[in-house]
């Protein structure tokens, strides 16, 4: 019975915690079926149209699709900022997918001279924040002509070295004797790369592949500081442009934008919580 | 790691497959983004002209020049195509009170001029078209009578009055009139009147019975290409036949182009158009023009093709009025600017390169007038050069200053510098300081030595000996009202307190021309700003500190807030605003005014205030600041390869042609200033005295009597000028916070000192970099 | 001996491409802008430390590096004590399935939300006469102008702790697990209770999980720009001015110099700060000798 009540005294922090990290997403599905009127109704404090403070409901009061309407409708400046975002994503994944995996593989499968060297050059690039090597990016995409397209986004970002490293420690997971089998069979190095590495590492693949998924949908210093022209813009950039005014339509493009995301967090959490773990647990 | 059973390894390849059908996705949408991106480029202001030939090596152009006629002739109103392929220009003088004919075979040629019996001098023209025969129809009113009658005027100089049978005007008392003409290639007439309808006009009798139906809608203007009459409503482009009135197929690239562009539907100036039209060679062909250039497409067709590029020729920078072929090839184009009326021709040169091999790109962080009209005069001596104008900041996209400066040094970085930076807005000092301007002294020295400079305005740009930018133009901040309001004018404080005082006396009664928050920041931050920063680069406190009491002491002696404003909106563009105001001062509405004086117009319409009511004016902080305001901050970029251009534009720019522009501040240039003067003293002939009427914001009509400017009164503002000593501040980033925190404190949204700290950290943070 | 060496070049063969790639967009230019860092913007000069002086004393690059310590000094604390009471909370529940389940995931969106989907929200929240205040105000407590006074530093710790709750909840449960149980059952049998076998078992066992763990937040911790720059824009209120601002205004002020000296600054302090966990690390490992991890790089390897 004690235990009980306790572990119910557990369960309420737990869960109001829980709670709160949901909320912002159940703001912005309430905010995207709401009218443009009603919202203004409630944040009217904060737009200095009205006395006291901004309220809000948990349902809206008139539900409408107006705002949806028109954002997928008369909004073409939100769809190419999406294709944009969709665009860099695809790019880099593609890239980590292409140069990432085998790279990832090599390091853990390999011993080769300079390999430690190598990893350490992984390691440490991955620990330093963007504005370190800002300037470096910058010089080399001007150098190769890049700056202001979107490969000056996609580029660096398929060369992140967060991925690999994260495929890397699923990669060394796997059993030595099971290549060991393969090659007493007569398997090549590339051929057990594909038969073996790649689907036996798989969930590691794919944990990296959702990490830096999220990461694309939450680019904003590169585009910000590579890209110039505006039509190049992802919609991170585009979102806090929108202002309050338009609070309406600013809930329910965000709430768009945090689709994909979500997408992919519901279908591969697994897979996240995996590649998150790891980064600091090696099995 | 624990090995994955059969069933998660699959799930797997789902998700990955998900994940790469998404991206497969992101590759077809791909067409459909990219289209709507270009169009947004084109519309804007960068877009670079697209040649119909392309390739640098290809030959062939229009080349642009000036159609001078005799120096009596001031004022062009009307050109047009005859039959034969001539053309045909009616023109008049206003001195010499006589009008011409000119009529020559093709834009080339000499123009024979035929005198016509008929003086436009105190006429009204609402409308005027040349016919086929060579003959020149008007419509108007003219010196004889005041009421509307339409004037044949014959190639041979004789004169036919008609009288215009109108309809009566809808939901009006007023009197119907044309407010445009047009004939089409078989003399067919057809004007607009102010029920919006096109009408067709019987040319024995004058009688417009006729309607051409648009569609229902009211017609903002029309235009004519041979015999097809193009219609321009709210909704869109309305093509019609002129022979049976009844409407054609669509014509989708004129539909495109007006739903691309919205301000191409009407215009706001009288007599001028957005688009206008004239038919081409082959038959069924329309050619268009507009400010980015003269266009051609054939009947039927989805594609347009550019004929001369607004970008390389002064068409940019022109208000249009009307187009002309002439010959087989060439075009007469007669529109109107600031300089007034003029006419140009564009011949085809087929020895010149498509491209020129120059290209010269200057940069501005806003939009002016006055430097297309620069751009327009360098052009026509260099046509050499292909000269681009890049606006960073434009209406359309709503970029932020700081974005856009963003922008601009993401280009230096790039190496891809303009090689003339307008540094209006821009962080100059941050530039002189990376060495990213040249020297430019040599070429003010050179200009000073032919034509004189302001002095006061030039030293306070020189430092050691050199020039790394410097303003071609500048203005004052005034005040207007009773001696002692000019007086207190002199320091900003002062002036806040004698407002406060004066609302106090009069608490029934609007004492100040009253603008809104953001207008009364932006004048007064004109007035006030020289002074605030020190030499550290760090900001005087109490200074901002001050300039915010006084903005709230002016702003709160407003009678009502929401609705009593003058003025409903406030862009921070050039305006006049001392000159509006006094308007109001004359009218005793208000006491006292105080905003920025832009051209002689200004000063006309203080004096005619100071002499209906006794006051005067004089430099609001003109003794304590002593600041002008600086407008097209000319700096070279140092890594420029057309070096020479870009120099010869500068001395464009800072001559005195450019110099005897009468707007956006008053040339540095002194013969310029002095051309200025001299057209304004000599401006209204044998009358001295002019009645002006304009309607307000509000819709409110307001007249006054203006004299002539005598050589007294601009020989004391060149010295209220000389005065001024230093630039007010023109960092656009600066400006944005010290403008948007004092809104909010003239607000009462936060208080003084909250304004002043936000301000303060932002901008020590910024100064601090 | 021969396959060997073949082996060799394939590891190298398969490692290349990616690592080319890494070279050529990260590693060769940093080397420029090394020597970016000695030498003047303009003419290219070499001028010696000048740049580390101008960045020393330039007053906003102080004011930058003073905050950003301080927020790393409030808020890896802070986020570790949390998300561990969190795990340990978690763990506790751990026999109910479902409700583990959906826990960890609604403490994990955070992580996939996109930082400028919650800008707007921020904005409503910390507004004067936003959400907060507004329920502060319920309980009679007078609010405060959050982002534009010194609140807007406590805005900014919510904002990564909100981020990073779940991120590092899901690390110290993967530590957690990976604690053999037969240690705590053998424990137990010799009569240590539970925070006995936390403080001698867990902890001292989960040390190398506890290095990466910290050294995650810290990377995570410089992403939190993202969300103030995005709501105050490039000069926020005074306390939530970080490094990321200053690199980013620098940047666009085109000051090449400053930002290469910068750079390398930053390059320094990161890897000494991670060096210095890891020393930490080490020399605690020696009293702990039981642990069976090896290698220096400690929880790399």
């Amino acid at each position: 019975m004690n235990k009980k009540r306790k572990r119910i005294l557990i369960c309420i922090p737990l869960c109001a915690a829980a709670v709160f990290a949901v909320s912002p997403v159940l703001f912005l599905l309430t905010g995207t079926f709401m009218g443009t009127r009603e919202i203004a109704s409630y944040i009217g404090p904060v737009l200095g149209e009205d006395e006291g403070f901004a309220v809000w409901r948990l349902m809206p009061l008139y539900p409408t699709l107006a705002n949806v309407v028109e954002l997928l409708l008369d909004s073409p400046e939100f769809f190419h900022m999406f294709w944009n975002t969709a665009k860099i994503t695809c790019g880099v994944l593609a890239g980590q997918l292409l140069f990432g995996t085998p790279a990832a593989w090599g390091l853990a499968r390999y011993a080769f001279p300079g390999k430690k060297k190598i990893y350490m050059c992984y390691i440490l690039l991955m620990m330093m924040p963007f504005q370190v090597t800002m300037l470096s990016e910058y010089l080399v995409l001007d150098a190769m002509g890049l700056l202001d397209t979107l490969w000056a986004v996609i580029l660096p970002g398929a060369f992140s070295t967060f991925p690999p490293f994260i495929m890397y420690r699923f990669f060394c997971g796997i059993p030595e004797s099971l290549i060991e089998a393969a090659r007493v069979d007569g398997a090549g190095e590339i051929m057990i790369f594909f038969k073996i590495g790649i689907p036996v590492g798989s969930s590691g693949i794919i944990s990296a592949m959702v990490l830096q998924f999220l990461e694309c949908q939450s680019m904003i210093e590169q585009p910000s500081v590579f890209l110039k022209t505006k039509r190049l813009w992802p919609l991170a950039l585009y979102l806090p442009e929108i202002g309050l005014k338009e609070a309406g339509f600013a809930l329910c493009a965000s709430f768009v934008a945090l689709i994909p995301a979500i997408c992919i967090f519901l279908s591969g959490q697994e897979y996240l919580e995996q590649g998150i773990a790891a980064t600091a647990i090696k099995e | 790691m624990r090995l994955h059973s059969e069933k998660k390894k699959r799930r797997g390849c789902a998700f990955l497959a998900v994940l790469l059908s998404v991206c497969a996705l992101a590759g077809c949408g791909k067409t459909t983004g990219d289209t709507t991106g270009e169009d947004s480029s084109q519309a804007g202001n960068e877009g670079a002209a697209s040649f119909a030939p392309t390739g640098s090596g290809a030959k062939g152009r229009f080349v642009e020049s000036d159609v001078s006629f005799p120096e009596e002739v001031t004022q062009i109103r009307c050109i047009g195509t005859r039959a034969d392929g001539g053309v045909t220009v009616l023109a008049d003088g206003t001195d010499a009170e006589k009008t011409w004919l000119f009529t020559a075979d093709n834009a080339g040629g000499d123009w024979t001029a035929q005198e016509v019996e008929l003086s436009l001098a105190d006429s009204w023209v609402s409308g005027a078209a040349a016919a086929p025969d060579g003959s020149v129809w008007l419509s108007g009113s003219f010196a004889d009578t005041d009421a509307a009658r339409v004037k044949k005027i014959n190639p041979d100089g004789s004169v036919e009055e008609k009288i215009p049978g109108m309809p009566e005007v809808k939901e009006r008392d007023a009197n119907n009139v044309i407010t445009q003409m047009g004939i089409d290639t078989a003399g067919r007439i057809f004007v607009l009147d102010l029920n919006g309808d096109v009408l067709k006009m019987n040319p024995e009798t004058g009688e417009c019975a006729e309607r051409i139906e648009c569609g229902g809608e009211y017609v903002h203007y029309f235009g004519i290409a041979g015999e097809k009459l193009i219609m321009i409503s709210e909704s869109g482009i309305h093509v019609s036949d002129t022979a049976t009135g009844t409407a054609l197929p669509e014509d989708v690239v004129l539909s495109e182009l007006i739903a691309a562009d919205s301000s191409l539907k009407s215009s706001d100036t009288e007599g001028v158009f957005p688009l206008v039209f004239t038919a081409g060679m082959e038959p069924g062909s329309i050619i268009h023009a507009d400010r980015s250039g003269i266009y051609c497409h054939q009947d039927n067709a989805t594609v347009n093709e550019q004929l001369v590029s607004g970008d390389l020729n002064s068409i940019g920078s022109l208000n249009l009025v009307q187009i002309a072929m002439a010959g087989e090839e060439d075009f007469l184009i007669f529109g109107k600017d600031a300089t007034g009326s003029k006419v140009l021709r564009f011949c085809y040169d087929k020895d010149v390169s498509a491209l020129p091999e120059t290209e010269l790109t200057i940069y501005a962080l806003e939009d002016s007038a006055l430097l297309r009209q620069a751009v327009g005069i360098y052009q026509k001596e260099n046509s050499g050069v292909f000269v681009t104008i890049k606006i960073g900041m434009t209406e359309k996209d709503g970029v932020t200053a700081e974005d856009a400066v963003a922008a601009l040094n993401t280009e230096i970085m790039a190496g891809n510098a303009p090689d003339v930076i307008i540094l209006d807005g821009l962080p100059a000092d941050s530039y002189m300081e990376k060495g990213l301007l040249a020297d430019i002294s040599g070429i003010v020295a050179e200009v000073e030595q032919t034509d004189g400079l302001f002095t006061n305005v030039k030293n306070a740009y020189e430092k050691d000996g050199a020039i790394y930018g410097m303003p071609v133009r500048f203005f004052p901040v005034v005040v207007f009202g009773m001696e002692d309001a000019v007086r207190a004018g002199e320091t900003v404080t002062g002036y806040a307190d004698y407002i406060e005082r004066a609302a106090a006396e009069n608490p029934e009664k609007q004492v100040v021309y009253d603008l809104p928050a953001r207008g009364v920041l932006w004048t007064l931050y004109r007035a006030d700003s020289a002074k605030w920063i020190k030499g550290d680069g760090t900001l005087y406190e109490e200074r901002l500190t001050e300039y915010l009491t006084a903005a709230k002491k002016i702003y709160d002696t407003g009678m009502d807030k929401s609705e009593r404003r003058f003025y409903t909106r406030f862009d921070n563009v050039l305006y006049g605003t001392s000159g509006a105001g006094a308007s109001y001062v004359m009218d005793g509405e208000v006491l006292s005014c105080y905003g920025t004086m832009v051209d002689l117009v200004g000063l006309e319409i203080l004096l005619a205030a100071a002499e209906k009511t006794g006051g005067d004016y004089g430099i609001l902080g003109g003794e304590q600041t002593k600041s002008f305001v600086p407008h097209l901050q000319v700096g070279i970029s140092n890594a420029s390869d057309v070096q020479e251009a870009a120099e010869a534009f500068l001395k464009i720019l800072l001559g005195k042609e450019c110099g005897s522009i009468d707007q956006n501040g008053f040339p540095v240039n002194r013969a310029g200033w002095a051309a200025v003067c001299e057209e304004k003293i000599k401006m209204y002939g044998s009358e001295s005295t002019i009645s002006i009427s304009s309607t307000d914001e509000n819709g409110q009509e307001r007249g006054y009597m203006m004299n002539d400017l005598s050589q007294e009164e601009t020989d004391k503002l060149a010295v209220l000028l000389e005065s001024l000593t230093v630039p007010s501040l023109t960092d656009a980033v600066i400006e944005e916070v010290i403008i948007a925190q004092g809104e909010a404190y003239l607000k009462d949204e936060i208080s003084l000192q909250d304004a002043v700290a936000a301000i303060r950290q932002k901008i020590s943070i910024y100064l601090a970099e | 001996m021969k396959k060997q060496k073949r082996r060799k070049v394939t590891g190298l063969c398969f490692v290349l491409p990616g690592f080319t790639g890494v070279a050529v967009f990260y590693l060769i230019p940093f080397l420029d802008v090394f020597r970016r860092s000695f030498v003047t913007a303009i003419g290219n000069r070499f001028c010696g430390f000048r740049n580390y002086r101008t960045v020393f004393s330039n007053a906003a690059f102080r004011l930058a590096a003073g905050n950003t310590l301080q927020f790393l000094a409030v808020c890896l604390p802070l986020l570790l004590a949390l998300s561990l009471l969190a795990a340990l909370g978690l763990s506790a529940v751990a026999e109910n399935e479902k409700l583990y389940a959906i826990l960890k995931g609604a403490y994990l969106i955070p992580l996939a939300v996109p930082a400028a989907s919650v800008v707007l929200l921020w904005r409503l929240v910390f507004d004067r006469y936003g959400f907060l205040n507004g329920i502060l105000d319920v309980f009679g407590i007078a609010g405060e102008d959050w982002m534009n006074s010194g609140a807007a530093f406590g805005v900014l710790v919510f904002g990564y702790i909100w981020k990073n709750t779940g991120y590092v909840v899901v690390l110290w449960l993967a530590g957690l697990s990976s604690v053999p149980e037969t240690l705590y059952e053998a424990a137990r049998v010799d009569g240590a209770g539970k925070w006995d076998c936390f403080v001698r078992i867990t902890i001292p066992l989960m040390r190398p999980a506890i290095f990466m763990i910290v050294v995650i937040s810290l990377l995570n911790s410089f992403k939190v720009f993202r969300e103030a720059w995005m709501v105050a824009g490039s000069y926020p209120q005074e306390s939530i001015y970080l490094l990321q601002h200053l690199f980013n205004n620098w940047f666009r002020d085109l000051s090449m110099d400053r930002i290469a000296a910068a750079a390398v600054l930053l390059c320094i302090a990161v890897f000494g700060l991670i060096r210095l966990l890891q020393r930490c690390w080490e020399g605690s490992r020696q009293r702990f000798i039981k642990s069976s991890w090896t290698g220096r790089w400690g929880g790399f390897e």
